[in-house]
């Protein structure tokens, strides 16, 4: 099968819907399928074969923050003329509804679409007033994805419609493989929490874990906690008593590898977010590695752990809670060995194997009974007044 | 001269007018032709579903009065008339949760020589005929609203096209076929390499081929651990993940 799949933001950015694109595209050539990628990106940047670059992605100021994104004639053309070359049987566009590629590309392609959804946003001010503009490009989406129970119950508040839930994949074989690492091995009297995210973002809720370590110390001393990802260190552990501060290791920016590492090593996988999850991949990354989950009970995290069979969740932002249950786990080894256990049966449905042939699919739904995909020649001028005297 | 500037203005405006009806037109029939591919979707998807029934229940792995409730089901849905259609494939739903009720039955059913791609080929077939209903009623739901529009309904916009209707079928597929997390779909092949933990692990044990519905051929051999598809070893090592999802 051809595929084509536009990717949103740019490739040499890191970002969740830019790992997903890249982790789909390389699954389904792996598959023996025909796989290209438009996606905005400096002309420095080197790209993998599979991807065409769509010009460089303007920042704009858009709905609150910066977003980078492309627009304009010359982007359109360069969307038009990849979808007249890839002559493809489906075209897969991701993030449908902000001002980007993958609008510009429904706007200029007709035959079988397929639209994955990846954030539960709040219905913006920008999006009511552009509703009239989007709604014919949405029209010609035949089939939408939304990465989660919730972030399919915003859409369908949003736009109406359905859609059907697919998780995102995850490389299950990668973390469960992984070597663990001595130096982040828990032993009994010296167990070990991982924490994965910005240090310096407060909706990862690294906050609310320092708030926490006092309390877990305390009662299960010799805890140490392993930080990976980027911030002020310093800064991060201002709050805590000076003696604590040996407890918590910083590992600042890790590579892949390591973080599948870390996962398999530790005792605790903690993850204390405070809001704006419209997934959690990287729970089902920790369970994949084997690790106990202990997380907040956001929508998105409740769903990925199975409402709270695969991992252990606290309320939101409560501390007390979160010291609670953590030296409850880090003190019962039968109840976290229980939690591996359902965790690793779990993720079986993110693997790319389950997730993959879903997505597959959904493409062979949409193209039983259709053509292929094509420029849409109704949006030119001259086509239309041609069309107008029909 | 002040009247021939008015006609100008009034033939300026009426091709305005008529441009944007053409192009509401072409909306129009656009969602149209994708309610028609949407349907042959489904209806390749219903089908599918119901000859894999009446197959499994004419092959003598189920039990007698299994064999029958599902035959005479699939029977009915693949005969029945356009208005009795939503009910008749309805009851193919109840017929195969009931026959699949217990693991057991799929268990015998994977047993049987040949049974483990019938297995596969019945539970992708059920996981997309609500997939394929879906994306019908989707369209069917944005050609709605657009014909309910006043431009649409006074200028006759829709010409002949009978108003849409959607799909309305009970498409709930058996538990122990829709569960992609037990059983059904082991983790990516290789034996004993199964996400199990450091303190789990028992589950591992593949079952089938690394892509039970993708490729439609290869992999399928009984025991289809080792086949080709599934290099993706690798696949996402050292290439810059970031620590943040």
């Amino acid at each position: 099968m051809r595929i084509g799949i536009v990717c949103p933001y740019s490739w040499d950015v890191p970002g969740g819907v830019q790992f997903h694109v890249r982790d789909l595209a390389e699954h389904l050539i792996g598959l023996g399928h025909q796989v290209s990628v438009l996606a905005p990106s400096d002309d420095e940047t080197p790209l993998p074969s599979y991807v065409v670059s769509a010009g460089r992605a303007v920042p704009v100021p858009y709905n609150g923050s910066v977003a980078r994104l492309n627009f304009g004639f010359l982007s359109a053309a360069r969307v038009r003329r990849w979808v007249n070359d890839g002559d493809f049987h489906v075209l897969h566009i991701h993030e449908p509804a902000t001002p980007s590629l993958a609008l510009l590309a429904c706007w200029a392609a007709q035959g079988p679409i397929v639209a994955t959804f990846h954030t539960s946003n709040p219905r913006s001010r920008a999006m009511i007033a552009a509703y009239p503009i989007l709604q014919p490009a949405l029209e010609k989406i035949s089939a939408r994805i939304a990465v989660s129970e919730y972030a399919r119950r915003t859409l369908v508040e949003h736009l109406g419609g359905d859609a059907v839930t697919i998780p995102n994949g995850v490389d299950v074989r990668f973390f469960a493989d992984a070597e663990p690492k001595s130096a982040w091995q828990g032993a009994p009297g010296a167990h070990t929490i991982g924490f994965i995210g910005r240090i310096d973002e407060p909706r990862k809720g690294l906050p609310v874990l320092m708030k926490a370590l006092p309390a877990i110390v305390e009662q299960a001393p010799g805890t140490r906690l392993l930080v990976a990802g980027r911030g002020d260190e310093q800064e991060a552990v201002a709050g805590l008593p000076r003696a604590l501060r040996d407890n918590v290791v910083f590992l600042g920016m890790v590579s892949d590898e390591d973080k599948a590492r870390l996962l398999r090593s530790v005792d605790l996988y903690v993850a204390p977010n405070t809001g704006g999850e419209s997934f959690g991949i990287i729970l089902v990354e920790a369970m994949s590695a084997g690790a106990p989950v202990l997380a907040a009970d956001l929508d998105a995290f409740e769903q990925v752990l199975d409402g709270g069979a695969a991992g252990e969740l606290f309320p939101v932002e409560d501390a007390e809670a979160l010291a609670a249950r953590t030296v409850a786990l880090l003190q019962e080894p039968g109840r976290r060995a229980d939690l591996r256990e359902r965790g690793a049966r779990h993720v079986r449905r993110f693997d790319w194997a389950t997730v993959g042939a879903d997505v597959l699919a959904v493409y062979e739904t949409v193209t039983d009974g259709a053509a292929s995909v094509a420029p849409d020649e109704r949006t030119g001028l001259r086509a239309r007044f041609g069309l107008a005297r029909d | 001269m002040p009247t021939l500037t008015t006609v100008i203005w009034i033939v300026v405006a009426l091709l305005l007018v008529g441009v944007y009806l053409s192009w509401t037109a072409g909306r129009l029939d656009r969602l149209h032709a994708r309610i028609d591919a949407a349907r042959a979707a489904l209806d390749a998807g219903l089908l599918r579903r119901a000859s894999i029934a009446q197959e499994l229940a004419t092959a003598g792995v189920l039990d007698p009065a299994a064999s029958m409730v599902l035959y005479q089901a699939a029977h009915d849905a693949r005969l029945a008339e356009q208005d009795h259609r939503e009910v008749a494939e309805s009851e193919l739903s109840q017929a195969l949760r009931a026959v699949f009720a217990e693991g057991t039955q799929l268990e015998a059913v994977r047993a049987a020589p040949g049974g483990r791609e019938t297995a596969e080929e019945l539970g992708a077939a059920v996981r997309r005929v609500p997939m394929a209903r879906r994306f019908h009623n989707d369209a069917v739901r944005a050609a709605r609203a657009l014909r309910r529009h006043r431009k649409v309904r006074w200028f006759r916009l829709a010409g002949h096209a009978p108003f849409p209707l959607a799909f309305e079928m009970d498409d709930e597929p058996p538990p122990v076929l829709a569960d992609r997390g037990h059983g059904a779909d082991p983790a990516p092949g290789v034996p004993g390499a199964g996400p199990g933990g450091p303190g789990g692990g028992g589950e591992s044990g593949g079952s089938e081929g690394p892509d039970p519905e993708g490729q439609d051929s290869e992999g399928h051999h009984p025991e289809g651990h080792h086949s080709e598809g599934h290099d993706d070893e690798g696949h996402g090592s050292g290439q810059g993940r970031g620590p943040e999802d």
